[in-house]
């Protein structure tokens, strides 16, 4: 009996001998660092954020599109409601202020809109 | 490579060196993807179960604390991914007798040892994908990768007297499963 279970055991390690394990498919450890890299990227860099970018170059433009709508008085304004209210509350909110302080309040205002942005995308990537 | 470069690379990962962890990957894939394999028994669902578990143990590497090695680590968690998904989707498989206990007068080395590798491992793979799930991937992790008993214990879960008896009970099931695709072999040729 102990002879059998020796030579059962003796032809296992020969025929296993003669056999690797499975190969992967081609291109397995590629999606596996793709994966991690991609995940890390969500996870630890969202200044790669897509939607990041995609809010804050919206904040800026309109940003700039009040700026440059209280400078001056263009037509855009009758034909853009939103824009018409949004340029006109910064200029009557801007000629209140001084120069120094207008620096401030742009600055302050910059600084807000970082800051939800920052923090919405981190509250989406982390999802 | 042994297990010390394997704790350097871990510790380059967790000082975040994305990178040190593709030789991680490289290293343990085959052995990874045979486990899914040997308990999944689909190509593609192993393929993805191994991926998987190389995710998992990148974002739990600061809970490896070298107790173990890295590779009985990372088997286990592809060990569990794969139960998980093969309880999820169980084909219907058939059982095969407990009871196998005669061991077989005619001469099964003789006729393994007279075929070329190929066809040897083209039947060990056949006979071993018709074991059960856990005495597949006993089989191959205690001969194929030279595991001792206790690393088998760690990666499956069992106790080491566990892993003796099933490594026992699964060479009978192997051996008995080589003889009826040998034979039925055998009759297509006749």
């Amino acid at each position: 009996m102990k002879e059998d279970k020796n030579k059962e055991k003796d032809l296992f390690e020969d025929l296993f001998r003669n056999t690797t394990a499975e190969s992967t498919p081609a291109g397995f450890t590629e999606n596996v660092m793709k994966e991690i890299n991609g995940s890390e990227e969500m996870e630890y860099n969202p200044i790669m954020n897509q939607r990041k970018w995609g809010i804050a170059a919206s904040v800026f433009i309109l940003i700039g599109l009040s700026g440059w709508l209280t400078q001056s008085q263009s037509s855009m304004e009758e034909t853009i409601p939103f824009l018409e209210s949004l340029a006109s509350s910064t200029k009557s909110l801007m000629s209140n202020l001084s120069g120094e302080s207008l620096k401030y309040f742009l600055f302050g205002f910059i600084g807000i809109s970082l800051y939800f942005i920052m923090d919405k995308t981190l509250i989406v990537s982390r999802r | 490579m042994n297990t010390c470069d394997d704790i350097y690379y871990v510790e380059q990962v967790k000082k975040g060196n994305t990178a040190a962890y593709e030789v991680l990957v490289n290293k343990y894939k085959d052995l990874a993807y045979t486990i899914a394999l040997r308990i999944l028994k689909s190509k593609e669902d192993a393929e993805e179960i191994a991926q998987d578990a190389f995710v998992n143990a990148f974002t739990k590497i600061d809970t490896f604390n070298g107790e173990s090695k890295f590779s009985t680590w990372l088997y286990r968690i592809t060990f569990n991914a794969a139960i998980s998904r093969s309880r999820k989707f169980k084909p219907d498989t058939m059982t095969i007798n407990e009871e196998i206990t005669e061991l077989p007068e005619s001469g099964l080395d003789n006729q393994l040892h007279k075929m070329s590798a190929d066809d040897q491992k083209k039947y060990l793979g056949i006979a071993l994908e018709k074991l059960d799930e856990t005495d597949s991937l006993i089989l191959t992790l205690y001969y194929l990768n030279q595991e001792k008993t206790e690393e088998i214990g760690h990666i499956t879960g069992l106790s080491k007297s566990n892993v003796k008896v099933k490594l026992h009970r699964a060479r009978k099931k192997l051996y008995h499963e080589l003889q009826l695709l040998l034979k039925s072999e055998l009759k297509t040729l006749i």
